[in-house]
């Protein structure tokens, strides 16, 4: 583990977004400037569009625990998608009573039937879909491109801006400065013993998905400057991938790396997916974020699958991971139906892999650590100290 | 080492099995007649079944496709399609094997959550039960399962497979032109694959056959707001399976014809399918179980509770149609349109809620019952939203039955059948209340 005693500085802000969510700070302060808030679910839908009506775009996300989901189980379903049930619950509970929008992008059939029932039962003012093709095919990438238009249009309309192409353009520059940021702070994990744990990474990814790029961009860039000059040492050996979907509680992270691991690397929509290619500067805006966004490190919906269980795979080599942890959120259907071929396309690799399923928002059990424990055990005993 | 899937040999005893017993089955109603409809039916499942068997002897192509795939598309190919889910959860289910296919799929790691009508599917890959296609086609709609089960046997059998593509938005001209794009991609995939050239004529000639389909279905929906009720409560299931398996093809036609003027006969003689008089008329939303058809008798026989709607199964919308001097635009109108596609693709607003209240103002129902298959994630999500809107708007109350369509253990149809009594009462305050509101 990390050395206890040497906590970044510049992670202050970040564990105290982490502490606040849903609503942060810096949201409440958005508003009380007149700002408008919109929310987004899932991450083909391009925040860079929202950014550019001068909304701030905010990922809707469950908070770092497992919550009671009463209310959600009535108005869904007990086998609907935890993550989903948790949104919904925060939002019954008006925790998510700052948005002006919601917007949601039909990644999946949780999330498409997540957007009908917030549609019926919460009164946000401004609602949205959009429809996601499944290929990256040129009529594929046409289609989201007009579907993007569409999107542009309902956003000038409802909340009364325009949006022009320029505009479009500044705020795809200002969101690669993030991925940027982001990959920096990433390539510095392939180091033989990171100074960086996977749960402070987590936590960055939630405060990244919440504040405006204009205030997370310089606080990521100092994160990185402290991190050149501190002096943290890590004495794990073992390095783990955690694949999935959505997690938001860098407490499950913890709790994995607490087990006598470092947490490298991630095959996550709140990981890697979120940041892993930008938007084309080069290209007219809107075909750049439908080509960008149809193409990016893809997710279990899209297909053929076998080009993400590739991806999946050279990244953890990149990496040099030692096993893959691959967590399932519970009723998450395109991940459960794809996670024996993937996990078949990493073991092609010769890297173990451990399969858990979580309640979204919940952190370690007894059970799962007894499971993880036993994992990181049997990498250990095949680590490169005893073999050559 | 990498790891491989193992390569045994087929081993297609259990599907020949169900084909004896639908055999016996069909004897049997010949033997002891109830309609002629009951008949073709088992009539056509058995042809469909064997030509899958006879396919590689006949020098014809077998394609397995995952729900909603254009079919008709296939048949202009002359390749023999099987509908994935319904052929492998059919030999489960007909050879009562249906574990022994689920715990081949969660031995391989899929969990018990993905839909238990897909599971078996690739149970029966692995287990080398399913006949091997030549071919898989999986379109992506708004049903993970469905596609992903096909994809799943494809990689098993390691075969190929093409992926069609569906947005996802209802009935807009943006999605009908990108669906006749994706219509045309598959044309030019299969021509391909096959070495064929695509028979346009044959298939204006299907999609023509199917353009008389969908009009004895919009005959059938208008008769069936008879009261009595003209039809058998099991009848959706039948007439959702012939046109989902053969659409376009003259056996399915004269299934059709055959449904309609057995109802016409009741309606012209003011009389219900069987002896029973009508007491309750209910919605049925989504499907019931697979094991439990005798359910529905039960249902009729015993209550008088007849199925009048059905949004997800044998709901035609009268907006459906097809010509086909435009095949691909007619089928583009089609597949937004049919039962149950309509109501998975596009939001519930849109489509399953506005269709389901239409349902039941216009076929004055007393109830509704939701057959809340556990595993599915696309539609008892919205239960509650289904509820408050039926009572809201025609006052009616709806009954939701937790069940797994695949597997008795989870509720068994007794349990079934005590939550329906126990509804019974319920329709019957909620039938007074609104004649003194003065809804009916």
């Amino acid at each position: 583990m990390v050395s206890e005693k040497k906590s970044l500085e510049t992670l202050t802000t970040i564990e105290r977004i982490n502490q606040q969510l849903p609503g942060i700070d810096e949201i409440r302060e958005w508003k009380a400037r007149g700002g408008k808030v919109v929310g987004w679910l899932c991450d083909y839908v391009p925040e860079e569009l929202i950014h550019a009506a001068g909304l701030l775009p905010v990922r809707v996300t469950g908070v770092p625990k497992e919550i009671s989901l009463d209310d959600a189980n009535a108005y869904l379903y007990t086998t609907t998608c935890s993550f989903v049930r948790t949104v919904f619950q925060l939002a019954f509970e008006k925790k998510y009573d700052f948005l002006d929008g919601f917007v949601v992008a039909s990644n999946c059939d949780h999330a498409r039937r997540l957007f009908d029932v917030w549609d019926r039962y919460i009164p946000t003012p401004y609602r949205y879909i959009l429809s996601v093709p499944h290929t990256k095919l040129p009529q594929a990438q046409k289609f989201y491109e007009r579907e993007l238009v569409d999107f542009k249009k309902s956003l000038e309309d409802h909340f009364q801006v325009s949006i022009p192409e320029a505009k479009i353009a500044e705020s795809i520059k200002l969101f690669n400065q993030a991925r940027r940021g982001l990959r920096t702070l990433n390539e510095l994990r392939k180091q033989d013993a990171p100074k960086i744990m996977g749960a402070e990474i987590a936590k960055i990814m939630n405060a990244c998905e919440k504040l405006p790029k204009e205030q997370f961009n310089p606080l990521l860039e100092s994160i990185l400057q402290e991190l050149k000059t501190i002096d943290r040492e890590n004495k794990t050996k073992i390095r783990i991938m955690v694949s999935g979907s959505v997690l938001n509680n860098p407490n499950y992270i913890e709790f994995i790396e607490d087990q006598g691991c470092t947490v490298v690397i991630d095959d996550l929509c709140t990981g890697v997916r979120y940041w892993w290619d930008e938007v084309s500067e080069e290209k007219p805006p809107l075909e750049a974020l439908s080509y960008r966004y149809l193409t990016r490190f893809p997710c279990a919906r899209m297909t053929p699958g076998e080009d993400r269980f590739k991806q999946v795979a050279a990244l953890a080599k990149e990496y040099r991971v030692d096993g893959v942890i691959q967590e399932m959120v519970r009723y998450c259907t395109p991940t459960a139906w794809e996670r024996p071929w993937l996990r078949k396309g990493i073991e092609d690799e010769e890297i173990p892999v451990l399969q858990l399923e979580i309640i979204y928002g919940a952190a370690g059990t007894g059970q799962l650590k007894i499971r993880v424990q036993a994992f990181i055990e049997m990498l250990g005993m095949q680590s490169e100290e005893f073999f050559s | 080492m990498k790891p491989k899937i193992k390569d045994i040999e087929i081993n297609l005893e259990d599907f020949n099995s169900m084909i004896a017993l639908l055999e016996s089955i069909l004897a049997h109603r010949r033997k002891k007649p109830t309609t002629k409809s009951a008949e073709l039916f088992y009539a056509h499942q058995i042809n469909y079944y064997k030509a899958i068997r006879d396919a590689k002897k006949n020098g014809k192509l077998f394609v397995l496709h995952s729900a909603f795939t254009p079919v008709e598309i296939l048949y202009a190919f002359d390749v023999v399609p099987a509908h994935a889910s319904f052929l492998v959860g059919a030999i489960a289910q007909l050879t009562k094997k249906q574990g022994e296919y689920m715990d081949a799929s969660s031995r391989f790691g899929y969990p018990w959550e993905v839909c238990q009508g897909h599971r078996p599917v690739v149970g029966g890959a692995l287990l080398k039960k399913a006949p091997k296609p030549d071919l898989c086609i999986s379109t992506q709609i708004g049903c993970t399962n469905a596609a992903s089960s096909t994809m799943g046997l494809a990689r098993a059998y390691d075969v190929p497979i093409h992926y069609m593509d569906m947005s996802y938005g209802g009935k807009r001209a943006v999605d009908f032109s990108y669906y006749i794009e994706n219509l045309r991609e598959l044309i030019k995939f299969l021509e391909e694959f096959t070495g064929k050239k695509f028979d346009w004529d044959k298939l204006c000639e299907v999609v023509e056959i199917e353009r008389q389909i969908a009009e004895v279905n919009l005959e059938i929906m208008e008769m069936r707001k008879a009261v009595p009720s003209p039809v058998r409560h099991r009848g959706f299931t039948q007439q959702y399976s012939v046109d989902m398996f053969t659409p376009g093809i003259p056996e399915a036609l004269d299934f059709f014809k055959c449904v309609r003027d057995e109802i016409k006969e009741n309606v012209d003689a003011r009389r219900g399918p069987i002896a029973t008089p009508e007491r309750y008329r209910v919605l049925s939303i989504l499907m019931p179980p697979n094991f439990a058809h005798k359910l529905l008798d039960w249902m009729e026989e015993e209550h008088g509770v007849f199925s009048v709607g059905e949004p997800h199964m044998a709901y035609w919308p009268p907006n459906l149609k097809l010509d086909p001097n435009h095949p691909l635009e007619s089928l583009a109108n089609k597949y937004y349109n049919r039962p149950m596609l309509a109501q998975l693709i596009c939001p519930a607003i849109d489509c399953l809620i506005p269709d389901t209240i239409a349902l039941a103002k216009d076929y004055k129902a007393d109830g509704a019952i939701f057959y809340a298959n556990v595993t599915c994630h696309t539609s008892p999500v919205l239960i509650r939203s289904l509820k408050d809107s039926l009572l809201e708007t025609a006052g009616i109350p709806t009954l939701v039955l937790d069940m797994d369509v695949a597997d008795p253990n989870y509720t068994s149809q007794e349990e079934m059948q005590e939550r329906i009594e126990t509804f019974l009462d319920i329709m019957d305050t909620y039938k007074d209340k609104r004649n003194i509101e003065g809804r009916i």
